[in-house]
Protein backbone atom coordinates (compact mmCIF):
# COMPACT_ATOMS: atom_id res chain seq x y z
CA UNK A 1 0.00 0.00 0.00
CA UNK A 2 2.01 3.05 -1.26
CA UNK A 3 -1.27 5.76 0.04
CA UNK A 4 -4.03 6.12 2.71
CA UNK A 5 -6.85 7.88 2.94
CA UNK A 6 -8.58 8.17 6.00
CA UNK A 7 -12.77 8.29 4.85
CA UNK A 8 -14.17 5.15 5.38
CA UNK A 9 -15.17 2.84 2.82
CA UNK A 10 -12.66 3.09 0.79
CA UNK A 11 -10.67 -0.21 -0.05
CA UNK A 12 -7.26 1.31 -0.30
CA UNK A 13 -5.99 -1.61 -1.56
CA UNK A 14 -8.21 -2.28 -4.22
CA UNK A 15 -8.09 1.27 -4.78
CA UNK A 16 -4.54 1.24 -5.35
CA UNK A 17 -4.57 -2.35 -7.51
CA UNK A 18 -6.66 -0.40 -9.93
CA UNK A 19 -4.60 2.73 -10.22
CA UNK A 20 -1.52 0.35 -11.04
CA UNK A 21 -3.89 -1.60 -13.52
CA UNK A 22 -4.20 1.48 -15.16
CA UNK A 23 -1.19 2.78 -15.86
CA UNK A 24 -0.21 -0.90 -17.07
CA UNK A 25 -3.59 -0.51 -19.63
CA UNK A 26 -1.91 2.88 -21.03
CA UNK A 27 1.55 1.14 -21.32
CA UNK A 28 -0.43 -1.83 -23.31
CA UNK A 29 -2.31 0.74 -25.41
CA UNK A 30 1.15 2.23 -26.28
CA UNK A 31 0.54 5.59 -23.91
CA UNK A 32 3.81 4.94 -22.10
CA UNK A 33 6.42 2.48 -22.09
CA UNK A 34 8.86 1.53 -19.72
CA UNK A 35 11.44 3.39 -20.69
CA UNK A 36 9.10 6.70 -20.65
CA UNK A 37 8.56 6.42 -17.01
CA UNK A 38 12.18 5.38 -16.53
CA UNK A 39 13.08 8.39 -18.43
CA UNK A 40 10.40 10.73 -16.37
CA UNK A 41 11.31 9.66 -12.93
CA UNK A 42 15.40 9.73 -13.25
CA UNK A 43 15.31 13.10 -14.94
CA UNK A 44 17.49 14.31 -12.17
CA UNK A 45 17.84 18.16 -11.24
CA UNK A 46 21.48 18.71 -11.81
CA UNK A 47 22.82 21.11 -8.96
CA UNK A 48 23.75 24.45 -10.32
CA UNK A 49 27.30 25.43 -10.82
CA UNK A 50 28.13 28.93 -9.57
CA UNK A 51 30.56 30.94 -11.73
CA UNK A 52 31.71 31.89 -8.02
CA UNK A 53 32.83 28.40 -7.01
CA UNK A 54 34.52 27.29 -10.20
CA UNK A 55 37.96 26.01 -9.90
CA UNK A 56 39.92 24.88 -12.45
CA UNK A 57 42.42 21.79 -11.91
CA UNK A 58 44.15 22.55 -15.20
CA UNK A 59 47.00 25.19 -13.06
CA UNK A 60 47.87 22.59 -10.99
CA UNK A 61 47.76 19.47 -13.31
CA UNK A 62 50.24 21.62 -15.33
CA UNK A 63 52.55 22.95 -12.53
CA UNK A 64 52.62 19.69 -11.07
CA UNK A 65 54.73 17.91 -14.49
CA UNK A 66 56.17 21.34 -16.77
CA UNK A 67 58.45 18.85 -18.14
CA UNK A 68 55.42 17.03 -20.26
CA UNK A 69 54.43 20.59 -21.84
CA UNK A 70 57.62 23.02 -21.90
CA UNK A 71 61.39 22.72 -22.02
CA UNK A 72 63.94 23.53 -19.72
CA UNK A 73 66.39 26.14 -20.48
CA UNK A 74 69.57 27.60 -19.08
CA UNK A 75 73.30 29.03 -20.48
CA UNK A 76 74.51 25.15 -19.81
CA UNK A 77 71.68 23.57 -21.56
CA UNK A 78 73.35 22.99 -24.83
CA UNK A 79 76.63 21.69 -23.38
CA UNK A 80 74.88 18.95 -21.07
CA UNK A 81 74.82 15.41 -22.21
CA UNK A 82 73.04 12.38 -21.09
CA UNK A 83 75.19 9.87 -21.71
CA UNK A 84 76.06 8.64 -17.97
CA UNK A 85 80.11 9.13 -17.31
CA UNK A 86 81.03 8.83 -21.15
CA UNK A 87 78.58 12.24 -21.86
CA UNK A 88 80.39 13.86 -18.15
CA UNK A 89 83.51 14.04 -20.65
CA UNK A 90 81.77 15.12 -23.44
CA UNK A 91 80.63 17.81 -21.37
CA UNK A 92 83.94 18.86 -19.98
CA UNK A 93 85.29 18.46 -23.48
CA UNK A 94 82.44 20.76 -24.91
CA UNK A 95 83.10 23.53 -22.21
CA UNK A 96 86.68 23.42 -22.86
CA UNK A 97 86.25 23.85 -26.75
CA UNK A 98 83.57 26.91 -25.39
CA UNK A 99 86.30 29.83 -26.62
CA UNK A 100 87.13 27.85 -29.88
CA UNK A 101 83.54 27.06 -30.79
CA UNK A 102 82.95 30.60 -30.20
CA UNK A 103 85.29 31.22 -33.62
CA UNK A 104 82.27 29.73 -35.55
CA UNK A 105 78.65 31.28 -34.21
CA UNK A 106 77.27 32.98 -31.24
CA UNK A 107 74.98 30.78 -28.74
CA UNK A 108 74.16 33.44 -26.60
CA UNK A 109 71.10 35.13 -28.50
CA UNK A 110 69.61 31.58 -28.76
CA UNK A 111 70.34 30.65 -25.46
CA UNK A 112 68.86 34.03 -24.34
CA UNK A 113 66.03 33.66 -26.70
CA UNK A 114 65.01 29.93 -25.32
CA UNK A 115 65.16 30.86 -21.58
CA UNK A 116 63.04 33.53 -22.24
CA UNK A 117 60.69 31.22 -24.43
CA UNK A 118 60.35 28.39 -21.59
CA UNK A 119 59.68 31.42 -19.08
CA UNK A 120 56.80 32.68 -21.51
CA UNK A 121 55.38 29.30 -22.03
CA UNK A 122 55.21 29.33 -18.31
CA UNK A 123 52.59 32.45 -18.63
CA UNK A 124 51.06 31.12 -21.15
CA UNK A 125 49.99 28.30 -19.04
CA UNK A 126 48.64 31.01 -16.25
CA UNK A 127 47.00 32.47 -18.78
CA UNK A 128 45.39 29.50 -20.56
CA UNK A 129 44.25 28.36 -17.02
CA UNK A 130 42.57 32.32 -16.47
CA UNK A 131 40.96 32.01 -19.68
CA UNK A 132 39.75 28.24 -19.18
CA UNK A 133 37.96 29.38 -16.26
CA UNK A 134 36.33 33.02 -17.45
CA UNK A 135 34.79 31.20 -20.31
CA UNK A 136 33.50 28.66 -18.22
CA UNK A 137 32.05 31.24 -16.06
CA UNK A 138 30.48 33.22 -18.49
CA UNK A 139 29.65 30.32 -20.25
CA UNK A 140 27.44 29.53 -17.20
CA UNK A 141 26.27 33.49 -17.02
CA UNK A 142 25.01 33.28 -20.41
CA UNK A 143 23.00 29.97 -19.81
CA UNK A 144 21.83 31.76 -16.39
CA UNK A 145 20.97 35.20 -18.44
CA UNK A 146 19.03 32.92 -21.09
CA UNK A 147 17.14 30.99 -18.41
CA UNK A 148 16.58 34.30 -17.21
CA UNK A 149 14.78 35.91 -20.00
CA UNK A 150 12.78 32.82 -20.91
CA UNK A 151 11.16 33.38 -17.64
CA UNK A 152 10.81 37.13 -18.52
CA UNK A 153 9.34 36.12 -21.13
CA UNK A 154 6.73 33.58 -19.59
CA UNK A 155 5.92 36.09 -16.87
CA UNK A 156 5.21 38.77 -19.53
CA UNK A 157 2.71 35.86 -21.44
CA UNK A 158 0.92 35.27 -17.93
CA UNK A 159 0.27 39.06 -17.88
CA UNK A 160 -0.91 39.23 -21.57
CA UNK A 161 -3.20 36.50 -20.53
CA UNK A 162 -4.27 38.20 -17.57
CA UNK A 163 -4.95 41.52 -19.44
CA UNK A 164 -6.69 40.13 -22.01
CA UNK A 165 -9.22 38.49 -19.38
CA UNK A 166 -9.52 41.75 -17.98
CA UNK A 167 -10.38 43.97 -21.10
CA UNK A 168 -12.71 40.93 -21.53
CA UNK A 169 -14.16 41.13 -18.39
CA UNK A 170 -13.78 44.98 -18.11
CA UNK A 171 -15.21 45.72 -21.68
CA UNK A 172 -18.05 42.50 -22.07
CA UNK A 173 -18.51 40.51 -25.25
CA UNK A 174 -17.50 42.97 -27.99
CA UNK A 175 -20.77 44.11 -30.20
CA UNK A 176 -20.70 43.69 -33.74
CA UNK A 177 -19.55 46.71 -35.48
CA UNK A 178 -22.21 48.41 -37.57
CA UNK A 179 -22.45 48.49 -41.68
CA UNK A 180 -23.34 50.85 -43.62
CA UNK A 181 -26.69 50.19 -44.30
CA UNK A 182 -27.15 50.16 -40.57
CA UNK A 183 -27.46 46.31 -40.65
CA UNK A 184 -25.59 44.96 -37.13
CA UNK B 1 4.77 41.72 37.34
CA UNK B 2 1.20 42.16 38.61
CA UNK B 3 0.48 41.90 41.84
CA UNK B 4 0.19 38.13 41.94
CA UNK B 5 3.97 37.78 40.82
CA UNK B 6 2.55 37.11 37.21
CA UNK B 7 4.39 39.23 34.65
CA UNK B 8 2.67 41.69 32.68
CA UNK B 9 4.80 42.36 29.68
CA UNK B 10 5.00 38.98 27.21
CA UNK B 11 6.53 41.04 24.08
CA UNK B 12 7.43 39.03 20.53
CA UNK B 13 10.60 39.49 18.93
CA UNK B 14 10.71 38.15 14.88
CA UNK B 15 13.03 38.95 11.52
CA UNK B 16 10.61 40.56 9.76
CA UNK B 17 6.59 41.12 9.67
CA UNK B 18 5.72 40.22 6.34
CA UNK B 19 2.69 40.38 4.51
CA UNK B 20 0.65 37.33 4.04
CA UNK B 21 3.11 35.18 6.05
CA UNK B 22 1.72 32.43 8.57
CA UNK B 23 4.53 33.09 11.15
CA UNK B 24 3.66 37.11 10.75
CA UNK B 25 -0.18 36.17 10.86
CA UNK B 26 0.53 34.05 13.85
CA UNK B 27 2.10 36.62 15.86
CA UNK B 28 -0.59 39.34 15.12
CA UNK B 29 -2.94 36.41 16.63
CA UNK B 30 -1.01 35.63 19.55
CA UNK B 31 -0.98 39.71 20.43
CA UNK B 32 -4.75 39.93 19.63
CA UNK B 33 -4.78 36.85 22.79
CA UNK B 34 -2.26 38.61 25.34
CA UNK B 35 -3.72 41.48 25.13
CA UNK B 36 -7.16 40.29 25.47
CA UNK B 37 -5.37 38.35 28.17
CA UNK B 38 -4.53 41.55 29.94
CA UNK B 39 -0.91 41.25 28.69
CA UNK B 40 1.21 44.35 27.58
CA UNK B 41 2.23 42.91 23.88
CA UNK B 42 4.00 44.49 21.46
CA UNK B 43 5.54 43.41 18.42
CA UNK B 44 9.19 43.93 17.63
CA UNK B 45 10.46 43.25 14.24
CA UNK B 46 13.79 43.44 12.28
CA UNK B 47 11.93 44.17 8.98
CA UNK B 48 7.87 45.44 8.53
CA UNK B 49 6.75 44.84 5.35
CA UNK B 50 5.10 48.42 4.23
CA UNK B 51 1.25 46.55 4.40
CA UNK B 52 2.04 45.87 8.15
CA UNK B 53 3.26 49.32 8.97
CA UNK B 54 2.23 50.35 12.26
CA UNK B 55 1.79 47.02 13.62
CA UNK B 56 5.44 46.43 14.90
CA UNK B 57 7.76 48.45 16.69
CA UNK B 58 11.40 48.55 14.88
CA UNK B 59 13.81 46.27 17.15
CA UNK B 60 16.08 49.00 18.39
CA UNK B 61 13.25 50.04 20.94
CA UNK B 62 12.74 46.32 22.39
CA UNK B 63 15.50 47.99 25.18
CA UNK B 64 12.63 50.08 25.65
CA UNK B 65 10.50 47.29 27.30
CA UNK B 66 13.29 44.40 27.97
CA UNK B 67 13.92 43.68 31.51
CA UNK B 68 14.40 40.13 33.59
CA UNK B 69 10.49 40.44 34.39
CA UNK B 70 9.35 40.81 30.65
CA UNK B 71 8.78 37.19 28.90
CA UNK B 72 9.77 37.47 25.26
CA UNK B 73 8.43 35.03 22.94
CA UNK B 74 11.21 34.88 20.15
CA UNK B 75 10.13 33.57 16.84
CA UNK B 76 13.18 31.58 15.86
CA UNK B 77 14.62 32.57 12.32
CA UNK B 78 18.31 31.80 11.21
CA UNK B 79 20.97 34.68 11.32
CA UNK B 80 18.96 37.57 12.09
CA UNK B 81 19.97 40.83 14.60
CA UNK B 82 16.17 39.52 16.20
CA UNK B 83 18.15 35.99 17.92
CA UNK B 84 21.00 37.93 18.68
CA UNK B 85 19.07 40.42 20.30
CA UNK B 86 16.80 37.82 22.21
CA UNK B 87 19.88 35.96 23.22
CA UNK B 88 21.72 38.37 25.02
CA UNK B 89 18.71 40.43 26.91
CA UNK B 90 17.87 39.72 30.53
CA UNK B 91 14.00 38.76 29.32
CA UNK B 92 12.76 35.21 30.65
CA UNK B 93 12.92 33.46 26.66
CA UNK B 94 10.43 31.92 24.70
CA UNK B 95 11.15 30.30 21.78
CA UNK B 96 8.60 29.59 19.06
CA UNK B 97 9.99 27.52 15.84
CA UNK B 98 9.04 26.87 12.87
CA UNK B 99 11.46 24.72 11.43
CA UNK B 100 14.89 25.40 9.81
CA UNK B 101 15.51 23.12 6.57
CA UNK B 102 18.14 21.22 6.72
CA UNK B 103 21.28 22.62 4.77
CA UNK B 104 21.53 19.56 2.06
CA UNK B 105 18.11 20.67 0.28
CA UNK B 106 19.66 23.99 -0.78
CA UNK B 107 23.68 22.64 -1.07
CA UNK B 108 23.54 22.49 -5.17
CA UNK B 109 21.63 25.30 -5.61
CA UNK B 110 21.93 28.11 -3.04
CA UNK B 111 25.45 27.76 -1.24
CA UNK B 112 24.88 31.14 0.80
CA UNK B 113 21.67 29.49 2.49
CA UNK B 114 23.02 26.26 2.72
CA UNK B 115 24.93 28.20 5.12
CA UNK B 116 22.68 30.00 7.30
CA UNK B 117 20.37 26.68 7.59
CA UNK B 118 23.59 24.62 8.78
CA UNK B 119 24.67 27.90 11.46
CA UNK B 120 21.00 28.37 12.16
CA UNK B 121 20.80 24.77 13.28
CA UNK B 122 23.78 25.18 15.59
CA UNK B 123 22.29 28.48 16.75
CA UNK B 124 19.13 26.76 17.59
CA UNK B 125 21.06 24.22 20.00
CA UNK B 126 23.00 27.18 21.46
CA UNK B 127 19.90 28.54 22.52
CA UNK B 128 18.61 25.51 24.44
CA UNK B 129 20.33 26.40 27.67
CA UNK B 130 19.24 29.82 27.67
CA UNK B 131 15.13 29.17 26.54
CA UNK B 132 12.55 28.49 29.24
CA UNK B 133 10.29 27.25 27.35
CA UNK B 134 10.37 26.07 23.30
CA UNK B 135 7.04 25.71 21.35
CA UNK B 136 7.20 24.01 18.37
CA UNK B 137 4.41 24.74 15.84
CA UNK B 138 3.94 20.44 15.23
CA UNK B 139 5.08 17.75 17.06
CA UNK B 140 7.67 17.43 14.27
CA UNK B 141 9.47 20.48 15.36
CA UNK B 142 8.53 20.12 19.24
CA UNK B 143 11.06 16.77 18.71
CA UNK B 144 13.19 18.52 16.63
CA UNK B 145 13.85 21.09 19.90
CA UNK B 146 14.02 18.33 21.98
CA UNK B 147 16.95 16.62 19.74
CA UNK B 148 18.39 19.94 19.91
CA UNK B 149 18.73 19.62 23.76
CA UNK B 150 15.69 22.03 24.71
CA UNK B 151 14.39 21.09 28.40
CA UNK B 152 10.81 21.79 28.34
CA UNK B 153 8.89 21.74 24.92
CA UNK B 154 5.81 22.00 24.11
CA UNK B 155 3.42 22.46 20.84
CA UNK B 156 1.59 25.67 19.55
CA UNK B 157 -0.02 24.59 16.72
CA UNK B 158 -0.68 27.31 13.48
CA UNK B 159 -4.09 28.13 13.83
CA UNK B 160 -5.50 30.31 11.05
CA UNK B 161 -8.13 32.64 11.03
CA UNK B 162 -9.81 30.51 8.66
CA UNK B 163 -12.92 33.18 8.18
CA UNK B 164 -10.38 35.05 6.13
CA UNK B 165 -10.76 32.95 3.16
CA UNK B 166 -14.47 33.80 3.21
CA UNK B 167 -13.00 37.28 1.46
CA UNK B 168 -13.67 38.30 -2.18
CA UNK B 169 -11.10 35.81 -4.30
CA UNK B 170 -9.74 38.04 -7.44
CA UNK B 171 -12.08 37.92 -10.25
CA UNK B 172 -9.67 37.92 -13.43
CA UNK B 173 -7.80 35.21 -11.40
CA UNK B 174 -10.58 33.26 -11.44
CA UNK B 175 -11.54 34.02 -15.09
CA UNK B 176 -7.58 32.93 -16.43
CA UNK B 177 -8.03 29.93 -14.99
CA UNK B 178 -11.70 28.84 -14.87
CA UNK B 179 -11.23 27.86 -18.53
CA UNK B 180 -12.25 24.25 -18.31
CA UNK B 181 -8.79 22.60 -18.57
CA UNK B 182 -8.38 21.09 -14.65
CA UNK B 183 -6.01 22.55 -12.21
CA UNK B 184 -3.17 20.63 -10.43
CA UNK B 185 -2.59 23.63 -7.54
CA UNK B 186 0.41 23.72 -5.34
CA UNK B 187 1.26 26.64 -3.43
CA UNK B 188 4.80 27.49 -1.77
CA UNK B 189 7.73 28.76 -2.55
CA UNK B 190 10.10 27.66 -5.40
CA UNK B 191 12.65 25.74 -3.12
CA UNK B 192 14.55 22.93 -3.21
CA UNK B 193 12.87 20.91 -0.47
CA UNK B 194 9.27 21.01 -1.82
CA UNK B 195 9.99 19.07 -4.94
CA UNK B 196 8.24 20.73 -6.86
CA UNK B 197 10.44 19.07 -9.97
CA UNK B 198 8.54 16.15 -8.65
CA UNK B 199 5.66 17.85 -9.04
CA UNK B 200 6.07 18.32 -12.67
CA UNK B 201 7.62 14.65 -13.14
CA UNK B 202 4.18 13.43 -11.84
CA UNK B 203 2.03 15.89 -13.61
CA UNK B 204 3.71 15.52 -17.09
CA UNK B 205 2.24 11.34 -16.81
CA UNK B 206 -1.04 12.94 -15.72
CA UNK B 207 -1.39 15.73 -18.52
CA UNK B 208 -0.31 12.99 -21.09
CA UNK B 209 -1.71 9.72 -19.81
CA UNK B 210 -4.99 11.16 -18.36
CA UNK B 211 -5.96 14.67 -19.02
CA UNK B 212 -4.31 17.04 -22.02
CA UNK B 213 -5.96 19.96 -20.86
CA UNK B 214 -4.62 20.20 -17.52
CA UNK B 215 -2.65 22.99 -15.94
CA UNK B 216 -0.05 23.06 -12.83
CA UNK B 217 -0.47 26.09 -11.33
CA UNK B 218 2.83 26.49 -8.63
CA UNK B 219 1.86 29.44 -6.79
CA UNK B 220 4.93 31.07 -4.60
CA UNK B 221 7.80 33.14 -4.82
CA UNK B 222 10.75 32.16 -6.93
CA UNK B 223 12.97 35.36 -5.86
CA UNK B 224 16.31 34.06 -4.13
CA UNK B 225 15.97 30.48 -5.24
CA UNK B 226 16.37 31.62 -9.37
CA UNK B 227 19.13 28.68 -9.71
CA UNK B 228 16.25 25.90 -8.84
CA UNK B 229 14.08 28.05 -10.78
CA UNK B 230 16.20 27.85 -13.91
CA UNK B 231 16.44 23.87 -13.58
CA UNK B 232 12.22 23.25 -13.06
CA UNK B 233 11.89 25.56 -16.19
CA UNK B 234 14.46 23.05 -18.16
CA UNK B 235 12.75 20.47 -16.54
CA UNK B 236 9.05 21.71 -18.22
CA UNK B 237 10.62 21.80 -21.70
CA UNK B 238 13.05 18.71 -21.73
CA UNK B 239 9.44 17.32 -20.85
CA UNK B 240 7.23 18.90 -23.13
CA UNK B 241 5.13 19.46 -20.33
CA UNK B 242 1.95 22.11 -21.59
CA UNK B 243 0.64 24.63 -18.95
CA UNK B 244 2.83 24.74 -16.25
CA UNK B 245 2.32 27.80 -14.26
CA UNK B 246 4.36 29.99 -12.11
CA UNK B 247 2.83 32.85 -10.43
CA UNK B 248 4.92 33.69 -8.07
CA UNK B 249 4.21 35.71 -5.22
CA UNK B 250 0.56 36.60 -5.45
CA UNK B 251 -1.95 38.85 -3.62
CA UNK B 252 -4.53 37.22 -1.18
CA UNK B 253 -6.97 37.56 -3.77
CA UNK B 254 -5.30 36.15 -6.29
CA UNK B 255 -4.41 33.34 -3.89
CA UNK B 256 -8.10 32.75 -3.36
CA UNK B 257 -8.81 32.67 -7.06
CA UNK B 258 -6.39 29.97 -7.73
CA UNK B 259 -7.91 27.80 -4.90
CA UNK B 260 -11.23 28.22 -5.56
CA UNK B 261 -10.11 27.41 -9.15
CA UNK B 262 -8.04 24.29 -8.42
CA UNK B 263 -9.53 20.67 -8.80
CA UNK B 264 -6.91 18.88 -7.17
CA UNK B 265 -4.16 20.38 -4.49
CA UNK B 266 -1.08 17.99 -4.68
CA UNK B 267 1.79 18.18 -2.38
CA UNK B 268 5.21 15.86 -2.82
CA UNK B 269 7.31 18.31 -0.36
CA UNK B 270 9.97 16.44 1.32
CA UNK B 271 10.10 18.64 4.34
CA UNK B 272 8.11 20.47 6.06
CA UNK B 273 8.01 21.71 9.62
CA UNK B 274 3.75 22.55 9.04
CA UNK B 275 2.68 23.18 5.47
CA UNK B 276 -0.18 26.25 6.36
CA UNK B 277 -1.11 25.64 2.37
CA UNK B 278 -2.55 22.01 3.14
CA UNK B 279 -5.10 23.30 5.89
CA UNK B 280 -6.19 26.32 3.07
CA UNK B 281 -6.46 23.92 0.47
CA UNK B 282 -8.59 21.58 2.56
CA UNK B 283 -10.68 24.55 3.85
CA UNK B 284 -11.18 25.73 0.54
CA UNK B 285 -13.01 22.37 -0.20
CA UNK B 286 -10.03 21.47 -2.73
CA UNK B 287 -8.98 17.75 -2.16
CA UNK B 288 -5.69 17.30 -1.32
CA UNK B 289 -2.58 14.69 -2.23
CA UNK B 290 0.18 15.10 -0.01
CA UNK B 291 3.42 12.72 0.41
CA UNK B 292 3.76 11.86 4.44
CA UNK B 293 7.08 13.87 4.80
CA UNK B 294 7.84 16.48 8.07
CA UNK B 295 4.88 17.39 9.79
CA UNK B 296 2.46 16.99 6.51
CA UNK B 297 0.45 13.77 8.41
CA UNK B 298 -0.20 16.22 11.74
CA UNK B 299 -1.50 18.88 9.59
CA UNK B 300 -3.69 17.26 7.31
CA UNK B 301 -5.65 15.53 10.52
CA UNK B 302 -6.51 12.41 8.74
CA UNK B 303 -7.89 14.53 5.53
CA UNK B 304 -7.00 14.38 2.15
CA UNK B 305 -4.84 10.91 0.21
CA UNK B 306 -1.62 10.87 2.21
CA UNK B 307 0.86 9.29 -0.01
CA UNK B 308 4.04 6.78 1.62
CA UNK B 309 5.54 6.68 -2.22
CA UNK B 310 5.79 9.31 -4.81
CA UNK B 311 6.55 6.81 -8.03
CA UNK B 312 5.18 9.99 -10.79
CA UNK B 313 3.41 7.02 -12.65
CA UNK B 314 1.19 5.95 -9.60
CA UNK B 315 0.68 9.51 -8.79
CA UNK B 316 -0.38 10.69 -11.82
CA UNK B 317 -3.05 7.43 -11.80
CA UNK B 318 -4.06 8.76 -8.63
CA UNK B 319 -4.50 12.34 -9.14
CA UNK B 320 -6.58 11.24 -12.26
CA UNK B 321 -8.78 8.90 -9.85
CA UNK B 322 -9.36 11.58 -7.22
CA UNK B 323 -9.98 14.54 -10.05
CA UNK B 324 -12.54 12.24 -12.28
CA UNK B 325 -13.75 9.71 -9.92
CA UNK B 326 -16.89 11.39 -7.93
CA UNK B 327 -17.48 9.25 -5.12
CA UNK B 328 -14.01 8.95 -3.97
CA UNK B 329 -13.75 12.38 -4.43
CA UNK B 330 -16.28 12.97 -2.04
CA UNK B 331 -15.36 11.19 0.31
CA UNK B 332 -11.51 12.26 0.06
CA UNK B 333 -13.44 15.83 0.64
CA UNK B 334 -15.60 14.64 3.78
CA UNK B 335 -11.92 13.51 5.29
CA UNK B 336 -11.47 17.37 5.05
CA UNK B 337 -14.04 18.68 6.29
CA UNK B 338 -13.82 16.31 9.60
CA UNK B 339 -9.95 17.56 9.54
CA UNK B 340 -11.08 21.08 9.17
CA UNK B 341 -13.31 20.81 11.45
CA UNK B 342 -10.92 19.92 14.06
CA UNK B 343 -8.67 23.39 12.84
CA UNK B 344 -11.95 25.14 13.75
CA UNK B 345 -13.13 23.59 17.02
CA UNK B 346 -9.36 24.93 18.69
CA UNK B 347 -9.32 27.92 20.83
CA UNK B 348 -6.19 29.25 19.93
CA UNK B 349 -6.46 31.95 22.81
CA UNK B 350 -6.60 29.54 25.96
CA UNK B 351 -4.21 27.28 24.15
CA UNK B 352 -1.61 29.71 23.64
CA UNK B 353 -2.54 30.83 27.65
CA UNK B 354 -2.30 27.10 28.56
CA UNK B 355 1.28 26.31 27.03
CA UNK B 356 2.91 29.68 28.03
CA UNK B 357 1.28 28.98 32.13
CA UNK B 358 4.75 27.57 33.15
CA UNK B 359 6.54 30.83 32.40
CA UNK B 360 3.81 33.02 33.06
CA UNK B 361 2.52 31.52 36.43
CA UNK B 362 6.37 32.30 37.11
CA UNK B 363 7.07 28.42 37.73
CA UNK B 364 9.73 28.01 35.35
Amino acid sequence: MSFEIGAEGIDVERLMREVRETIEEKKRAGLLTEDEVREVTSHALHPVLLPHDLKSGLLPELLEQPSRWNFAFDADTVYRSSRGAAGRALEALRRALRPVQKLFWNPTPMIAALSRQKDVNSAYAHLLHNLVLEVTRLNLEIVDLKNRSLQLQARLDFLARREKTLESMALGPRAAPEREDGSA
Amino acid sequence: MTPAGRPRRVHQLLAALAYGDAISNEALAIQGHLRGAGFESDIFAEGVHPRMAGLARPLWQYAEVSSPDTVCLFHFSIGSAAARLAFHAPDRLVSIYHNITPAEWFLGFHPHLAGLCYHGRRELAAFAPRTELALGDSEYNRRELEAAGYARTGVLPIVLDLSSYRAEAAPVVRRLFDDGRTNVLFVGRVIPNKKIDDLIRAFALYQRLFDRKSRLLLVGDTRGHEKYYDRLQELVRERHVEDVVFTGQVDDDDLFACYASADLFLCLSEHEGFCVPLVEAMSFGVPVIAYDAGAVRETLRGGGVLLREKEPAVVAGLMHRVISDETLRARVLKTQVRAIAEVRAIDFGSLLLDRLAPVLEGHA
